[in-house]
């Protein structure tokens, strides 16, 4: 399993060394920052699953670090402070945090928060975030992009759902109902000429030769099939 | 444009910026059915980011003269608006005058183009039916909706 990475943000440096070393301890890697700033460039260098952040710290202070870290990040946001009023956590929920502790806390109480904002985002190694790299066509599936011969191609959200789940589950074919309410949702089922029309949306935009297509290929009378080439395959294609 | 089709309904600017997007091409067979079509065609346009285009070729027959159809273009077009007002969706509407409507439909979708038809679906291939395996024939990526499709 793949160790989360924590960001601690605080400028009391007490703080933050019980901070790491109770945090390595359980397995976690763990790297920290004195002020927003610090922290906003750390996150622009490096992914992290976890931020444990402070509000009341110089500089931008903690909760425009947290509505700036929610802007460009996924991380869980958990929120450490010693204020305890209502409005202070509504506040901190409300620029981002994914939740609030109050000091003084328990190590096993933080511990669990931390586990528990953790289960409820993908971790940064996940293969959720993998780079899938096939001949000429690149799918990044953390950043939702997707790139034909080095030019980035624009997939609606929807046609990414629908390539994300067929790259997630290669070269077994898939019916269309189980496509169809993977992407769209209990509702759906029936709906194949729908379907049909985006599989060649992407197919148009992710094939070489969308007549002759290599990646998605059609599984007659049952649903759809996306071709992952084995690493010789692509190799010597 | 072909000689005896004429293309009306939209503004020129507005035709050429939208023919530049991917677009959901509703075709006209009649109200109740082309209803049923626009409200397949909202769902793909939104999940596609496209916009819709309804086509009516309106059929002008021999004896009466081409500039003189026997519905109003613009009484066509308000209806459409009216519609598509009451269902909240953004929509052209292009209505051409013909003498046939194969032509227009040759003129009015590009190629491969996303086309979108309501009708019944019966053994006995209903004109809809026959009309939708004409457009897939023809290449175009067709939708065939029913009463039953996604209700």
């Amino acid at each position: 399993m793949t160790s989360a990475r924590i960001l601690v943000v605080d400028d009391e440096p007490q703080i933050r060394r019980v901070m790491r070393t109770t945090l390595v301890a359980q397995g976690y890697q763990v790297d920290d920052a004195r002020t927003g700033e610090e922290a906003l460039e750390k996150l622009r260098a490096a992914k992290f699953d976890l931020v444990l952040l402070d509000l009341n710290m110089p500089g931008i202070g903690g909760l425009a670090t947290c509505r700036l870290i929610r802007d460009t990040s996924d991380a869980a946001i958990v929120v450490l402070s010693v204020r305890s009023s209502e409005k202070d956590k509504v506040d901190a929920l409300d620029a981002g945090a994914d939740d609030y502790v109050t000091k003084p806390f328990g190590t096993p109480e933080l511990l669990a928060r931390i586990r528990a904002a953790l289960r409820r985002v993908p971790l940064a190694g996940d293969p959720v975030h993998r780079v899938i790299e096939l001949a000429g066509l690149e799918i990044n599936l953390g950043t939702r992009r997707v790139a034909k011969e080095g030019k980035e191609v624009r997939l609606t959200p929807k046609e990414f759902d629908l390539l994300h789940y067929l790259v997630t589950n290669p070269n077994v074919p898939i019916p269309h109902g189980k496509l169809l309410q993977a992407v769209w949702g209990p509702d759906y089922g029936q709906e194949v000429e729908y379907l049909r029309v985006f599989i060649n949306q992407l197919r148009k935009k992710i094939e070489p030769e969308p007549s002759k297509p290599r990646y998605i290929l059609t599984e007659p009378w049952l649903g759809y099939r996306f071709v992952m080439p084995s690493r010789s395959d692509l190799e010597n294609p | 444009m072909n000689a005896g089709v004429k293309r009306r309904g939209e503004q020129p600017q507005a035709a050429e910026r939208h023919d530049r997007e991917l677009r959901v091409n509703v075709v006209f067979t009649d109200l109740a059915e082309t209803l049923l079509a626009l409200r397949a065609a909202a769902r793909l346009a939104a999940d596609l980011r496209a916009h819709i285009v309804v086509v009516v070729p309106q059929v002008v027959p021999y004896p009466a003269p081409i500039e003189a159809p026997p519905i109003s273009t613009a009484f066509l077009v308000h209806r459409f608006r009216t519609v598509a007002d009451d269902m909240a969706i953004d929509l052209h509407v292009r209505v051409y005058i013909c003498r046939d409507r194969r032509t227009v439909l040759a003129v009015a979708l590009g190629p491969q183009s996303l086309v979108v038809i309501a009708g019944r679906r019966s053994w006995w291939p209903t004109r809809e039916q026959r009309l939708a395996a004409e457009l897939a024939h023809l290449g175009h990526d067709v939708v065939f909706c029913t009463h039953e499709w996604g209700s």
